[in-house]
């Protein structure tokens, strides 16, 4: 019987049943920056008709309307879906009468904030009727994000004039932002055109949902509107545009949010917020609650982030490698370092084996079990999430429960013995150098060179290709950042958020020919960005198919 | 004859006592109580060593072995009467199946046995090979996922897909799962076809579908309270706001009626496809506008609103009671006001991380060495097995006695709410209970083994003696669709079968593992589980 430490992984891919020994997965990675798509024929994929996410409908209406009470994101989160069950990234395309009614009531709570802003409903000495026509068509095409016809201003008039039947002109108001809101229009992407490139608002709101998460802007509106954004220059100046512009830092952010998730939370942030601790090793841990501790790692990861992993001006190697960290004050507490006077500051790290994204203490604790340290989940995040290897589940007959911790003098020995057995061997021969080489980092983040008496092991010989030996987080970092296997597998994820779909091996080949800047020594987080805006799977004619839920 | 006590105080604060009463007498003569049916979920398996009858229990003669207080379901011997609870032939044969038995399970070594998730556990692989007769190897998937085809009774349908790793199948569910398939013919009237609750909207594995979409959880106790009560007052017919909210809803029908103008102009230009999704959307409006455009009809006394919930801490475990707590009582108050006669509610999700620290001592050091418990529930899960074997050793003991008072916790949960539904009259005198048969369900049997044979489902009422209850069952090898067929015409329809009409399974060996043959079992109601 073997011993693992794999519980999460128990569930998951379909393809661990069976004997482990015959599908131990060889180490992954070939040199794939000479062979990554030679054999393989590109193909933009098909395209589905999707609504907006709950974040983008939310960050349009707080942008257009001013609502302070996230009425969308509140309500409408749980209408999101994952792409896949493999990967973590949403979508919403799913009509059901939970997200139906969240939908029509988001509608009214925001159209109800509206009607109390006089900015909105100021019709002095005005015709009250001309009033609302002119908020239909000013207010409509931000969020329809195209120009409204005279009929569908019609359209949406007609409710005005119900509600004028027995209600005040606010009355009509309120209900002509509830109708632009409820209307397909402004929850769904205009369909793209039959076997012709997508052009014009059709563009623009789909370029905007990638680099902002939101409707496009009123400059972009008009780019769309008046044939520029149609030429190659006038989509490069849009796209300059827009990556500089803080949304774009935001919404790359949010990306990475998902890329950092452990298995069954859609983002780091939940995986934070749910975040506990044995009392008795961490008692200065706050448990999940207001003012939890988790939370607070979130923020300064998230300060990290807009920092070092900045779409105008970040690179790869600055997200992996940066010698900065985020401290706030529950970060400072946990790791026993210099008080902070004020929020989030961004400091350098506190012993140079700390490096990069994965030194943060929101990483570092995300991946982080109950117990001291945790290198088979920190060590599969790797693997899947990093070097795209979906190193499969144990078998449903293998004992996961671990031996008594003090029956052994570190983590590492424990993890060691459990996973000695044969069953077990083939996988963790990939998964545990990954993890054992975080050892100097405890489950709160704070670092250690000891274990109780003994001093901590965290070197490592990693299954890279070619393997690599390794000593601590700050070594594993500057390998995985040197090594094309985990900008590709990036690379494939960011493509399949940002296009929100699964991305295969040939529809990720229509991405890749563009990505070559990315895949330079600092590869520019931009130079990935713009390869996904400028592949066919973005801008080429599609079909559209029909694809079971 | 019972009453509402709090409709009781209401009465007696002021409210118009005879205009209360008065629907009773009318309602009361001739009209029957609608039938209803309640699936609670809860995840991660059994302790198998408190689950069980004691061993000399027979179908008309059984009980739990206290074992000291022990036992996971001591809180629901007081609905003996009312219970059904399933087991397999086969392990009463072995009384408490060996360990062994386990092993051969996980090694496809062994037959489905009593009722069992058939078309949850075995799809068709398109990774695998056909056999020698071009018959699909039906390969069981891991045990919690087999879930997404739980309800359904139907073989989910695999697709390989390559995202740069190993090749790996995505599951597509089809159809619709029993609590919708009920739904659509018993919630013609009502507000909700059928509800799914809950207590978390992230989930590992889907449960409810509609068509092969799965359905959404609302987990927000407050959201929950506003979709099912709006326009249903506190005091029954007592409401101050009627005519406010009369005013909101009549321009929600025009905000309706402008939306559905512009579904039918954005899908003229459309694809088919596209035609398709749009269409999916429409109807889920048509599906809500009735009940956010007219205050429902209320006709049964015990119905009136609860308070608001207010705004819990979805992420806090410590706010977990409360929560369920609330999702519980909303709950019966929906069934007591027929908005809905068909529910799913979902403890938590399968494989949860979900931690108990409300429980004493679930978050303090275990006794050997001061060793912390991991306690999220699916790793305790496993903690508590030694593998496929029963635990051993102190640690592993230690997370077993913590699993079965999760159990056990659940178990109290459950009886609450079998009283509270005993506790609210129907307009025809009889109790919500008497009208209800709630439906225990689990994604698997044991975590050890990710066994999803002997499933560990027990029903709770007997719908006005329509369902034999009372009964200790050993079944043979049955698929949850006789289960549902069994249900369904408990429930008042005629249903002779659910799902996929046939499980063709068969014991071949060797590394194949089941096969499909010719002559099976074709799907019908279990005998004599309903008169």
């Amino acid at each position: 019987m073997c011993r693992g430490a794999v519980l999460v992984l128990v569930i998951g891919a379909a393809g661990c049943v069976g004997n482990i020994d015959q599908k131990a997965p060889n180490p992954p990675g070939v040199d794939l920056a000479v062979s990554e798509c030679k054999d393989i024929e590109a193909s933009p994929g098909t395209r589905e008709l999707q609504r907006l996410t709950s974040r983008e409908l939310d960050r349009t209406v707080v942008a257009v309307l001013g609502d302070s009470t996230h009425a969308y994101l509140a309500r409408l989160a749980v209408s999101d879906e994952l792409i896949s069950t493999r990967r973590r990234y949403f979508r919403a395309q799913s009509g059901t009468p939970v997200w139906a009614e969240a939908s029509v009531l988001a509608a009214e709570e925001v159209s109800l904030g509206v009607a109390a802003q006089a900015q909105f409903t100021d019709c002095t000495g005005g015709d009250e009727r001309a009033c609302a026509r002119q908020l239909i068509e000013r207010t409509g095409r931000k969020l329809w994000r195209r120009t409204l016809t005279t009929g569908e201003v019609d359209v949406v008039l007609a409710s005005y004039d119900a509600a004028r039947v027995e209600g005040t002109h606010v009355d009509g108001i309120q209900t002509v932002v509830m109708t632009l809101l409820a209307s397909p229009d402004f929850f769904f992407f205009q369909a793209a055109p039959i076997d012709a490139r997508p052009t014009g608002t059709v563009l623009a709101e789909r370029l905007a949902s990638v680099l902002w998460q939101q409707g496009p802007d009123e400059t972009l509106l008009d780019a769309a509107e008046n044939g520029s954004l149609d030429t190659p220059e006038g989509f490069g100046a849009q796209v300059e545009r827009m990556l500089g512009d803080p949304r774009a830092d935001e919404t790359f952010a949010n990306f990475l949010s998902h890329w950092l998730a452990p298995e069954k939370v859609a983002t780091i942030e939940a995986s934070l917020a749910q975040a506990a601790r044995s009392t008795a090793l961490y008692p200065g841990f706050k448990a999940p609650g207001a003012g939890a501790d988790g939370l607070a790692y979130s923020q300064a990861l998230t300060a990290f982030l807009q920092s070092e992993a900045r779409v105008s001006n970040g690179t790869f190697e600055g997200l992996m490698l940066s010698k900065k960290m985020g401290v706030n004050e529950a970060v400072a507490r946990n790791l026993g370092l210099a008080a902070v006077t004020s929020g989030v500051e961004l400091r350098d790290v506190d012993d140079a084996r700390r490096a990069g994204v994965l030194g943060q203490p929101a990483v570092l604790t995300a991946f982080g079990r109950f117990e001291a340290s945790d290198p088979v989940h920190r060590g599969v995040f790797l693997l899947r999430h990093a070097l795209c290897n979906d190193v499969p589940p144990p078998d449903a007959n293998v004992n996961t429960a671990l031996p008594p911790a003090e029956d052994f003098p570190t983590t590492r020995s424990r993890f060691v013995s459990a996973t000695v057995n044969t069953q077990c061997a083939g996988c963790h021969s990939l998964i545990n150098p990954l993890g054992f080489a975080w050892e100097n980092f405890d489950a709160v983040g704070k670092f250690r060179t000891q274990e109780g008496v003994t001093a901590v092991d965290a070197t490592a010989n990693l299954p890279t290709n070619p393997r690599a030996d390794v000593d601590g987080l700050a070594d594993l970092a500057r390998v995985l950042a040197a090594d094309p296997t985990v900008r590709s597998c990036l690379a494939r994820q960011f493509s399949a958020w940002a296009l929100r779909r699964q991305v295969d091996d040939q529809q990720f080949c229509a991405v890749r020919p563009h990505a070559d800047g990315f895949y330079e020594p600092a590869g520019p987080i931009s130079s990935l960005v713009k390869a996904v805006l400028a592949s066919d799977a973005f801008r080429a004619p599609s079909t559209p198919v029909e694809v079971t839920p | 004859m019972k009453f509402d006590r709090r409709l009781l105080l209401k009465a007696a604060a002021g409210a118009p006592l005879l205009s209360l009463l008065a629907p009773r007498s009318a309602l009361g003569q001739g009209m029957t109580a609608p039938k209803r049916i309640v699936f609670w979920f809860q995840p991660c398996g059994v302790a198998h060593r408190y689950y069980h009858v004691r061993p000399d229990s027979t179908e008309n003669d059984w009980g739990y072995d206290a074992m000291g207080d022990l036992h996971s379901l001591l809180p629901l011997v007081p609905f003996h009467d009312l219970t059904t609870h399933f087991d397999s032939t086969e392990r009463v044969a072995t009384l408490g199946l060996p360990a062994s038995d386990w092993h051969k399970w996980t090694d496809n070594q062994k037959m489905p046995f009593g009722l069992t998730d058939l078309a949850g556990t075995a799809g068709e692989n398109p990774l695998k090979p056909r056999d020698m007769n071009g018959n699909p190897t039906r390969e069981f998937t891991v045990g919690h996922e087999s879930q997404i085809a739980m309800l359904t009774g139907r073989y989910p349908v695999g697709t390989v897909v390559n995202t740069g790793g190993t090749p790996g199948v995505e599951w597509a569910t089809q159809g619709d799962s029993i609590d919708v398939a009920l739904g659509k013919e018993l919630g013609a009237t009502t507000r909700f076809k059928s509800l799914q609750l809950g207590l978390a909207g992230y989930q590992n594995f889907g449960l409810s579908y509609a068509d092969g979409l799965r359905l959404p959880i609302q987990d927000s106790p407050q959201r929950a309270w506003e979709t099912l009560f709006m326009g249903i007052p506190q005091t029954p017919g007592v409401d101050p706001a009627a005519e406010a909210l009369r005013k909101k809803m009549a321009r929600r029908a025009s905000s309706f009626s402008a939306a559905y103008e512009r579904f039918t102009a954005l899908k003229g230009g459309m694809a088919t496809p596209d035609q398709k999704r749009l269409q999916q959307h429409f109807d889920a409006y048509r599906d809500v506008e009735l009940r956010l455009t007219q205050a429902p009809n209320v006709n049964n006394l015990a119905c009136h609103a609860p308070m608001d919930p207010g705004n819990l801490n979805l992420g806090d475990a410590l706010t977990l009671p409360a929560r369920m707590q609330v999702m519980m009582d909303q709950l019966v108050l929906a069934m007591a006001c027929d908005l809905t006669r068909v529910t799913t509610i979902t403890w938590t999700f399968a494989a949860t991380n979900q931690i108990f620290s409300f429980l004493p001592g679930f978050d303090a050091p275990l006794g050997m060495g001061g060793t912390p418990s991991p306690d999220g529930h699916h790793p305790l899960s496993h903690d508590a097995y030694n593998g496929t074997d029963d635990p051993s050793t102190t640690a592993q003991l230690a997370a077993y006695d913590k699993l079965r008072r999760i159990e056990r916790w659940y178990a109290e949960r459950l009886a609450s709410f079998l009283t509270a539904l005993r506790n609210v009259n129907e307009p025809d005198g009889s109790t919500l209970l008497d009208n209800t048969v709630v439906v225990v369900i689990n994604e698997i049997n044991h975590s050890g083994a990710h066994n999803n044979s002997n499933m560990p489902i027990r029903l709770y009422g007997s719908l006005g003696g329509k369902i034999r209850s009372g009964r200790y069952l050993a079944l043979p090898t049955t698929p949850l669709n006789d289960l549902y067929v069994s249900l369904a015409n408990a429930l008042g329809l005629p249903w002779t079968t659910f799902g996929e009409p046939r499980f063709d399974y068969r014991y071949i060996g060797g590394p194949t593992g089941w096969q499909w043959v010719s002559e099976s079992k074709t799907v019908g109601p279990i005998p004599g589980l309903v008169t």
